[in-house]
C-alpha cells in the first residue's frame, strides 16, 4: 500500500487552462466501476432466454426491493460512461495527447471506445422488449453489405440467421464475460501507461505551475468530479427512471419511430442520409467502408499526425477534431428532429 | 523510502478523518439497498399456516400421497387404524427429500441412508430428529393440514 | 419464476414522483456535504504541498 502510494506520488498532473478535461478519463472509470457493481447485482436475477429474459427484468423491477433503482442506475451510468468516453476522446484528440510517447495509450483507448460501444450494443437486447429486439435486428444487419465477410459477420453476431434465443445467449456472453475480461486488461494497461508517462501537456501551452502530484493532491479533484458525477447520475435515475417496454414479439411488425441509443445515432443518421447508390457503389457498403476508415484512422492518428509527434502544432488535426464534434452534434440533432 | 515518509507524514489530519467518516456513513444507505436487493424475494412470501390440501379418497390405504405445502413436499398416509397422518418429506439430516419404500412400508432417504416410519419417526441412519409433523383436521371428506407451532 | 405474467404498466415497480424527489433531495444533500469536505481537504493538501 505504501509503495503504491509512493508510486502514485511520482506522477505529476500538468496544470494549465485546459486541465479540466483531464477529469473525464477518471469519470469514465468511475462509471465503469458503477457498471461492474450494478451489473453483478442484476446478474443475480436476470435469466437470458427469450422465455424468461423479459419476465426476469420485470421481476427485478416489480418484486425485488430497489430493483428499479439498480436497473436505472445501470442504464443511466452506461449512457454517462459512453458520454465521458466521447468527451475524453475528443479532448485527448484536440490536445494531441496521442503524440509520442503515448501512442500505445491512445490505441488502447480507441479499442476501449469500441468495447464500450460493444457493451452498449450487447446490453441493449438483454431486456428482450420490443424496441431493443428490433434495434438489435437492425444493428446486426448493418455489416451484411460488406463483401465476402458481411453475411458471415451477421450470422456470427446473431448465432444464426435471425435474432433469436441464440443471439440472446451470445450477446449475453459478450456483455457479462467476454467484453468485461478484455476491458479489465485494457483498462489496466491504459492506467499503467498513464502512470508511467503521466498526462500529456498540450503543444505550446503555458504551464501554470510545475504540475501537482497525483497523490495526495490531484486525487481529490478526481474524487470531487466523481461526487458531482454521482449527483448527476442519481438525478437522472430519480427524475427519469428507466421503464420496461412490452415483451418482444419476433413475428410482429417493427414499431413506429424505432431508434437506437443516442451513441449509435450518428451511424443511424449517416445510413439514412446516404443515397442508395453513389458512384456505382451500394450506399450501405459505403457507410461500412466509411466506418472502417474512421476506425482505422482514429487508431493510427499518432502515426498520421507527423507534426504533433515533433511537438509542433498541427492545425489540420485540430480542424479534423472540431469537424468530428460538429458532425456528431448535427447528426444526432437531425436524427432526433426527423 | 525513509526520506519520502518523513517528507509526507502518514499522520491523518482531522479533516481527512471527518471526510472518511462521512463517506463511510454515506455508504450505509447504499449498503442497505444492496442488502435488501440481495435477499431472495421468495423468502418474503407469506408462509401459509393452514390449507385444505387433499380429500380422503386421495390417500391410499397403504403407501403415501405426496402433496405440496409451502413449496415443500408433505406426505399423507393412513395408520393401521385408518387415521390420516401428515409429515414433511424433507429429511431432518441435510434436507434431501425422502422416498417411500413399498417393500418395507417405510421412508428411506437416499442421500445418507436415514430410515423413517410412515409417521415420521427416525429409525436408523444419521437423521437426528423425526420428520416434521403437521396437524391434520378432517371435515367430511376434506383434509386440512396446518403448521404445529412451538 | 412465479410471476410469469407481465406487469400492466411499463413503469410498474418504480416509486411515485414525490417519493423519488424526496430521495433525490436527500442524496444531493449528503453528496454536497461530501463535496464541501473534499474541497476543504483538497485545499489543505495543496497548502501542505506548497510548504
Amino acid at each position: 500500500m505504501e509503495s503504491l502510494l509512493g508510486f502514485l506520488r511520482e506522477k505529476k498532473v500538468p496544470q494549465h487552462k485546459h486541465s479540466f478535461w483531464y477529469l473525464f478519463g477518471g469519470l469514465a472509470l468511475f462509471f465503469f466501476i458503477v457498471q461492474v457493481l450494478t451489473g453483478m447485482l442484476l446478474l443475480l436475477y436476470y435469466s437470458p432466454t427469450p422465455a424468461t429474459a423479459h419476465e426476469s427484468v420485470d421481476f427485478i423491477m416489480t418484486q425485488v426491493p430497489f430493483g428499479w433503482l439498480i436497473r436505472s442506475v445501470h442504464s443511466w451510468s452506461a449512457n454517462l460512461m459512453i458520454a465521458s468516453v466521447f468527451i475524453h476522446l475528443f479532448s485527448t484528440f484536440l490536445m494531441k495527447a496521442y503524440r509520442k510517447p503515448r501512442e500505445l495509450m491512445w490505441m488502447s483507448g480507441i479499442v476501449l471506445l469500441m468495447i464500450v460501444l460493444g457493451f452498449g450494443f450487447t446490453g441493449y437486447l438483454l431486456p428482450w422488449d420490443t424496441v431493443s429486439y428490433f434495434a438489435t435486428q437492425i444493428g446486426t444487419e448493418i455489416p451484411r453489405s460488406v463483401p465476402i465477410v458481411g453475411p458471415f459477420t451477421v450470422q456470427l453476431l446473431r448465432g444464426g440467421e435471425f435474432v433469436s434465443a441464440e443471439s440472446l445467449t451470445r450477446l449475453f456472453a459478450l456483455h457479462v464475460a467476454i467484453l468485461p475480461i478484455i476491458s479489465l486488461g485494457l483498462i489496466g494497461l491504459h492506467l499503467l501507461l498513464n502512470q508511467v508517462y503521466g498526462s500529456s501537456k498540450p503543444v505550446g501551452i503555458q504551464l501554470r505551475s510545475q504540475g501537482i502530484r497525483f497523490y495526495p493532491n490531484y486525487i481529490y479533484r478526481d474524487f470531487l468530479s466523481w461526487t458531482g458525477a454521482c449527483a448527476v447520475l442519481m438525478g437522472l435515475v430519480l427524475v427519469f427512471p428507466v421503464a420496461l417496454g412490452p415483451k418482444a414479439d419476433p413475428f410482429a411488425s417493427a414499431p413506429l419511430g424505432i431508434r437506437p441509443e443516442w451513441y449509435f445515432l450518428v451511424l443511424f443518421q449517416t445510413l439514412r442520409m446516404m443515397p442508395s447508390s453513389l458512384a456505382g457503389m451500394d450506399g450501405e457498403m459505403l457507410v461500412n467502408i466509411l466506418v472502417l476508415l474512421v476506425g482505422v484512422g482514429l487508431f493510427l492518428v499518432p502515426f498520421l499526425d507527423r507534426r504533433a509527434s515533433r511537438d509542433e502544432p498541427s492545425p489540420a488535426f485540430t480542424i479534423l477534431g472540431w469537424a468530428g464534434i460538429l458532425y456528431l452534434i448535427v447528426a444526432i440533432t437531425l436524427a432526433y428532429l426527423t | 523510502m525513509t526520506d519520502e515518509s518523513a517528507q509526507f507524514p502518514s499522520r491523518r489530519t482531522v479533516l481527512q478523518k471527518v471526510l472518511i467518516s462521512w463517506f463511510a456513513l454515506l455508504l450505509l444507505p447504499a449498503l442497505y439497498a444492496v442488502l435488501q436487493y440481495v435477499i431472495p424475494p421468495k423468502l418474503r412470501e407469506r408462509i401459509i399456516e393452514s390449507i385444505l390440501i387433499a380429500r380422503m379418497p386421495d390417500v391410499p390405504a397403504t403407501g403415501i400421497k405426496m402433496v405440496k405445502f409451502n413449496r415443500k413436499p408433505v406426505l399423507l398416509s393412513r395408520t393401521a387404524e385408518g387415521q390420516i397422518k401428515a409429515i414433511s418429506g424433507v429429511c431432518t439430516h441435510l434436507g434431501c427429500i425422502v422416498e417411500y419404500n413399498p417393500g418395507q412400508n417405510n421412508l428411506h432417504c437416499n442421500c445418507h441412508g436415514s430410515v423413517f416410519t410412515l409417521d415420521g419417526k427416525n429409525v436408523s441412519g444419521p437423521a437426528p430428529r423425526p420428520l416434521e409433523a403437521f396437524r391434520v383436521e378432517i371435515k367430511g371428506e376434506d383434509i386440512t393440514i396446518s403448521i404445529i407451532k412451538g | 419464476m412465479d410471476t410469469l405474467k407481465n406487469s400492466a404498466g411499463f413503469a410498474a415497480g418504480i416509486p411515485d414522483g414525490g417519493t423519488r424527489v424526496i430521495i433525490l433531495v436527500a442524496v444531493l444533500f449528503v453528496l454536497s456535504i461530501l463535496g464541501v469536505l473534499l474541497v476543504a481537504r483538497m485545499r489543505e493538501a495543496d497548502e501542505e504541498a506548497k510548504k
